[in-house]
């Protein structure tokens, strides 16, 4: 988890030039155009935009059972209650 | 002012607690990325699932059921089943809208620095809005589904936790665990009117013993966590009238509890087992009260705080599990 929310903070680092003031790689006289072209910096924003897809669908999945379970209960009361 | 004048109050009188530890630890665990920021990533369902408070959600599953089991009368288990998850899902989502609301608040207490705003796993907005739907969803499914007395109990104990409680109360007057106690004491009532259609004394009763359980529940809570509330300013009653006037308070209200407890018996809900649970439990919530009141100085009175506001949780359970089993063995049997 922290290290997730680490390579989070680089990507935004990568995608706010300004926001990244007090890092070492900052400190070190790194240019911006240096951050973003390191391949460790690529395949952590890859991994992120693959974490962040992972995510989406397991809400939308978690969406859908909701909504065919609500189906599900709606169509399962009208019947008890025609029944009575 | 009243808050600022009096707010010392806490800080004099109380020793260096855990809680200021933990909160800083929590700090450091999030990598110092707490307050409202969010990830690009989004949350997880689970986090969209904490949003809900599933631990108090399922409080307000079971004293839900035991008013359901309680009510005269039967539901069709379809329908009781619908009427449980309408009430759970309610009740999480009047959570989401706490969280929502207090998101700046949360994020300074170590108790709830934790939780997904915070966190910046779930933006506010999310969280508003899943709040929002998820409230319209169970209001409007309890009400078409099982009755509107019901549906329209659910949309004022969600309302009375957002607006009453959570919007007005809570950063306004120490009075806030009182009042927006009623909130948490819906749901017996709810589970009732499932049932009956109706709100009767019995499902009252069941309402007040919550009522009255709640300000000695959180001023024990509170007690422990003084300072957490004293940080953000929240007026709970340790930090605006003084440790001493709220074990005095935690007092009152328990020696109020117990004869209500016992209460429906008299009232023909609960038979000579639950008279004789409730009875014990009773006593033994106004001994661990006067421990509270007793013990005032370092860790024993923290210790002490704990043991109460542990054991005010077996005390509900224990009154309503007792209910339960009684009305369900009489079913059985009957």
């Amino acid at each position: 988890m922290l290290g997730l929310q680490g390579k989070a903070k680089g990507f935004l680092r990568m995608s706010d030039p300004g926001g990244g003031q007090d890092s070492d790689l900052d400190k070190s006289g790194l240019e911006e155009a240096d951050i973003d072209n390191s391949p460790m910096q690529q395949n952590d924003g890859i991994e992120l935009e693959k974490e962040r897809l992972r995510r989406q669908r397991m809400r939308s999945i978690a969406i859908a059972f909701g909504l065919v379970g609500l189906v599900v209960l709606f169509y399962a009361a009208s019947i008890v209650r025609m029944g009575h | 002012m009243l808050l600022a004048r009096v707010v010392e109050r806490c800080s004099e009188e109380s020793s260096p607690r855990m809680s200021d530890v933990s909160f800083e630890e929590t700090i450091q665990a999030d990598g110092g990325f707490g307050g409202s920021e969010a990830l690009p990533l989004g949350g997880t369902v689970g986090d969209f699932v904490a949003l809900l408070k599933p631990r108090v959600m399922s409080l307000v599953v079971f004293t839900a059921l035991v008013g359901m089991v309680a009510a005269p009368g039967g539901l069709n288990p379809v329908l009781g089943f619908i009427a449980l998850l309408s009430i759970a899902v309610g009740a999480g989502a009047s959570g989401a809208l706490n969280m929502w609301y207090d998101a700046d608040i949360d994020a300074k207490m170590a108790r709830t620095a934790g939780r997904p705003i915070p966190r910046g796993r779930v933006t506010k907005q999310e969280a508003l809005t899943f709040g929002a739907v998820l409230s319209l969803f169970s209001v409007f499914s309890l009400g078409l589904l099982v009755n509107w007395v019901a549906g329209a109990l659910l949309a004022l104990t969600i309302a009375f936790y957002l607006f009453v409680y959570t919007m007005w109360l809570k950063r306004r007057t120490p009075q806030n665990i009182v009042i927006g106690g009623a909130a948490g004491a819906f749901p017996p009532m709810v589970g009732w009117a499932c049932v009956t259609g109706t709100v009767s004394v019995e499902s009252i009763l069941l309402f007040l013993i919550i009522f009255i359980w709640t300000p000695p529940h959180f001023w024990a809570l509170a007690l422990y966590r003084c300072r957490d509330y004293e940080r953000v300013g929240v007026p709970m009653l340790p930090v605006v009238a003084g440790l001493d006037e709220t074990r005095r308070q935690i007092m009152i209200y328990s020696v109020l509890l117990a004869p209500i407890g016992i209460a429906p018996y008299f009232f023909g809900l609960g038979g000579i087992v639950y008279l004789a649970v409730a009875s014990v439990l009773g006593v033994a919530f106004v001994w661990f009260a006067a421990t509270v009141y007793r013990t005032r100085e370092g860790r024993e009175a923290d210790q002490a705080a704990m043991r109460l506001f542990k054991f005010s949780l077996l005390y509900l359970f224990g009154l309503f599990a007792v209910l339960l089993g009684e009305q369900v063995i009489a079913r059985i049997a009957g």
